[in-house]
């Protein structure tokens, strides 16, 4: 391409780029503050409230919001601001967390695969076929089942599926990457295969797993939320924001509604702000190509 | 705007006619109280029918439909007083109390139009007798049954046996056709053979249910309705939308929540409380390590507090429970108060016990059912105190009732309904290893209570009875298999077209009077 063709080619859109670029980082600020101030209201989560959020007071359930309890209380007399900061506190964190090693999982096996090709690709391809031919949730909730409820079975249910889309967006990158001509200048250097894949392959293909990683967060909550939502996910007393949705629910209908639409909102609040980040940080990344 | 002097007018008059002529008024309203026929009626459940083969299930989900679509000898009163005729007309004991004759109905059908004769009532009874049949215990004093003539049956007992008639009137002895009418069991669940008021139209299983009038029924002018539909809807909240909102009438568990608000909503909906012989236990599972212990179990017990779960899980909705035995029943012992809430008495059994410091556990509570995870959490939190961690473990409903049938659980919750009149069945059905449900899911073991229970039922005196169930009653109070939490009335919310609907006490829902208005 020659400089003037590219000239030619931002001239036109140009005005439009700059302005719809500042409105996606418009998207962006926004998603951070919204989850900036959700994660900080989770890490403060002590400090906002004077109330344990599983500690029972039978002589004041369900009460309504007042100075004393902020949103009120639940039908075990717990308070509901409470249990929402902290319920907010192990949902981000293990959703969080659930990322990260399907992340450096998916990103490993996908750059291994991508470089070197031939039956180690074809093994690790139809492994990822496999698990991608079941429906995301089937798999989750069978595997929560097998390993029973709690923290450490969501994190191992998430894991064992959700490496594949890693593996499969890095495998992409490398495959482009593997034949271009500092690759070859690499190997003709003598440089080792380890030290070609992970310092100078990785690096190079790693960038599109982040941006999906965080839409990834995003997708752990609904998977979090729902189990819990269930009852096989987070196990009670635990304050969670799915199993607060359950128990509130059976109170809707007595006209109780803030013990369901509360934490269904909390949910909503979050997931949107994520969304915006997520969007953000493509149309940026996008961009700069 | 034209219209609006009209209709002023025709109210004004209308107001006139009633006020001056009251014997029309009168008319109007006694119109009101005369049945209607016709109607489709849909009750929300939820739990699903299981099976509708008479001689198999324990589960009030499936009995209480079985018991619309099959008759019995006898059927219990609706206050639980005592039996009354329904296949039979009439019935005798021998003189040597071993022998009781009953007369069966002539002219009654099956719907297939078979007639119904002493043939099918053999048949019927032994299938239930049968060891595979979880009701067996409730058939286990009979010794033969025979069949002098088409409308009479003979039933010998082996021993002088008094709840014999009670025994007569509970579904698992309902009469279905000699030899299944040529189906296999597993068929006949699915296509049941009856003579009650209903007749099996359709089913999804874990859906919906519809049964329509049987044409051929015996009582003449009955049922009013044209069908029902029991429809499975878990969610509470769904339940009581669409009684509101007209799509079905009956909702057969409202949340104990919404009682106050639905009873206030001022609308269509009525909510109604019938006396029940329901009593809510904490099952433990005696088998398991610790829980063999008897310490370990009356720790359990002195933790919980039984006026907490009446306030925050039924809403002030039924009372506190003490011995095992419900309050409608004759052999309630009231003086026995189960393990007062006590930390203390809580903590001294349990240094006695083997495991003094505590110990983790499961409980479990089937998914969707919110007033388990309520119990459940707040037992959770008090025997916390103890040292006692226990997990709390979310099962499909079916998955943990088939869990607690198994004897596959530590903790989990359970309830019992008489069936009969008699306390035969329940006095078993919680107290005895062979009582159908292995001491309410405990399986507890106790020869001298099974003695108790057997020597009683030879007993007609009732007063005599009254004695040994009450021993009965202490000794199961001093082991403590399980925890009764609470004795509750059956609430319903039902739309207020709907009329006659009164459940009896042993928990039918009687549709066959039930008729609904315009």
């Amino acid at each position: 391409m020659t400089e003037a063709s590219q000239i030619t080619e931002r001239v036109g859109p140009m005005m439009r780029t700059s302005r719809s670029g500042r409105r996606r980082n418009q998207h962006l600020n926004f998603g951070v503050a919204i989850v900036g101030i959700v994660v900080m209201m989770a890490i403060f989560a002590p400090l906002l409230t004077r109330y344990s959020p599983i500690d029972q007071d039978f002589s004041a359930t369900l009460q309504g919001p007042s100075w004393t309890h902020l949103l009120g209380t639940d039908n075990l007399g717990r308070d509901l601001w409470s249990r929402i900061l902290y319920g907010g506190r192990i949902d981000l964190f293990l959703a969080t967390v659930a990322v990260a090693a399907p992340l450096v999982i998916g990103t490993a096996v996908g750059a291994l695969s991508g470089y070197f090709g031939g039956w180690f690709d074809v093994i690790v391809m139809r492994i990822a076929d496999i698990v991608v031919a079941f429906p995301f949730y089937v798999l989750v909730i069978s595997l929560v089942f097998i390993f029973g409820n709690g923290v450490g079975s969501i994190f191992a249910a998430i894991s064992i599926v959700s490496w594949v889309a890693y593996a499969r967006i890095v495998r992409a990158e490398a495959l482009v990457i593997r034949s271009t001509d500092f690759m070859d200048a690499l190997r003709v250097g003598g440089i080792g295969t380890v030290r070609i894949v992970f310092r100078h392959l990785v690096p190079n293909v790693v960038s599109q797993a982040i941006v999906y990683a965080m839409s990834d967060i995003v997708a752990n909550i609904g998977v979090i939320v729902t189990l819990s939502y269930f009852g096989m996910g987070i196990v009670p007393p635990t304050p969670d924001w799915g199993s607060m949705m359950a128990d509130g629910q059976p109170f809707f209908v007595g006209g109780y509604y803030g013990l369901m639409v509360i934490p269904a909102l909390a949910v909503i609040v979050t997931s949107f702000g994520l969304s915006l980040i997520g969007d953000g940080l493509a149309n940026v990344l996008r961009v700069k190509r | 705007m034209k219209a609006s002097p009209i209709g002023s007018c025709l109210l004004g008059l209308a107001a006139g006619v009633a006020m001056s002529v009251s014997p029309l008024a009168f008319s109007a309203a006694s119109a009101q109280d005369t049945p209607v026929r016709g109607g489709n009626l849909v009750m929300l459940r939820a739990e699903q029918l299981r099976t509708l083969l008479p001689s198999q299930p324990t589960d009030n989900a499936s009995i209480w439909v079985i018991e619309e679509v099959f008759d019995t000898l006898l059927l219990p009163k609706a206050d639980g007083t005592g039996v009354v005729p329904d296949l039979a007309t009439s019935w005798t004991q021998s003189s040597n109390g071993l022998e009781w004759t009953f007369h069966l109905r002539h002219g009654v059908t099956f719907t297939n139009g078979q007639p119904l004769t002493s043939k099918d009532v053999k048949f019927s009874i032994e299938q239930t007798a049968k060891p595979s049949s979880p009701f067996a215990f409730i058939d286990a004093s009979i010794a033969k049954i025979t069949t002098p003539d088409p409308y009479t049956v003979v039933i010998t007992t082996k021993k002088p046996f008094a709840p014999l008639p009670s025994d007569m009137a509970i579904f698992a002895n309902s009469i279905v056709p000699y030899n299944y009418a040529g189906m296999k069991p597993a068929d006949f669940a699915k296509h049941p053979i009856g003579s009650g008021p209903f007749m099996l139209k359709s089913w999804t299983p874990g859906v919906e249910a519809t049964f329509d009038r049987n044409p051929h029924y015996w009582r003449k002018g009955l049922p009013y309705l044209n069908s029902i539909t029991f429809k499975t809807v878990a969610d509470s909240n769904t339940r009581a939308n669409e009684v509101q909102g007209g799509q079905a009438q009956i909702d057969e568990f409202p949340a104990y929540s919404s009682i106050s608000a639905l009873q206030n909503s001022g609308g269509s909906v009525k909510v109604g409380t019938f006396p029940s012989s329901r009593v809510d236990f904490l099952s433990i599972n005696n088998t398991k390590k610790p829980f063999d212990n008897v310490d370990v179990r009356r720790a359990i017990a002195s933790a919980i507090n039984k006026n907490t779960l009446v306030k925050v899980v039924l809403f002030g909705h039924g009372t506190p429970a003490g011995a095992y035995m419900s309050p409608s029943s004759w052999s309630f012992d009231k003086s026995i108060k189960g393990y007062p809430y006590d930390m203390k008495a809580a903590k001294a059994y349990l240094k006695k016990s083997p495991v003094p410091n505590g110990f983790s556990g499961t409980i479990m509570v089937a998914s969707g059912n919110s007033d388990q995870q309520t119990m459940a959490q707040i037992i959770q939190a008090s025997v916390a105190k103890l040292g006692i961690k226990l997990t709390i473990q979310t099962l499909d409903p079916s998955a943990a009732y088939e869990a607690l049938q198994n004897g596959n659980y530590e903790i989990g919750f359970g309830y019992d309904t008489t069936d009969i009149v008699d306390p035969d069945e329940i006095i078993r059905f919680v107290g005895s290893y062979e009582g159908g449900s292995h001491s309410l899911y405990s399986f507890y073991k106790n020869k001298q209570i099974d003695e108790w229970i057997n020597k009683a039922a030879m007993l007609n005196d009732q007063a005599a009875r009254q004695k040994l169930y009450f021993k009965v009653e202490e000794q199961w109070n001093k082991d403590s298999p399980d925890v009764p939490l609470f004795y509750t009335p059956e609430v319903y919310a039902y739309s207020g077209n709907v009329h006659g609907f009164h459940p009896f006490v042993t928990g039918n829902y009687g549709l066959v009077n039930v008729w609904m208005s315009k």
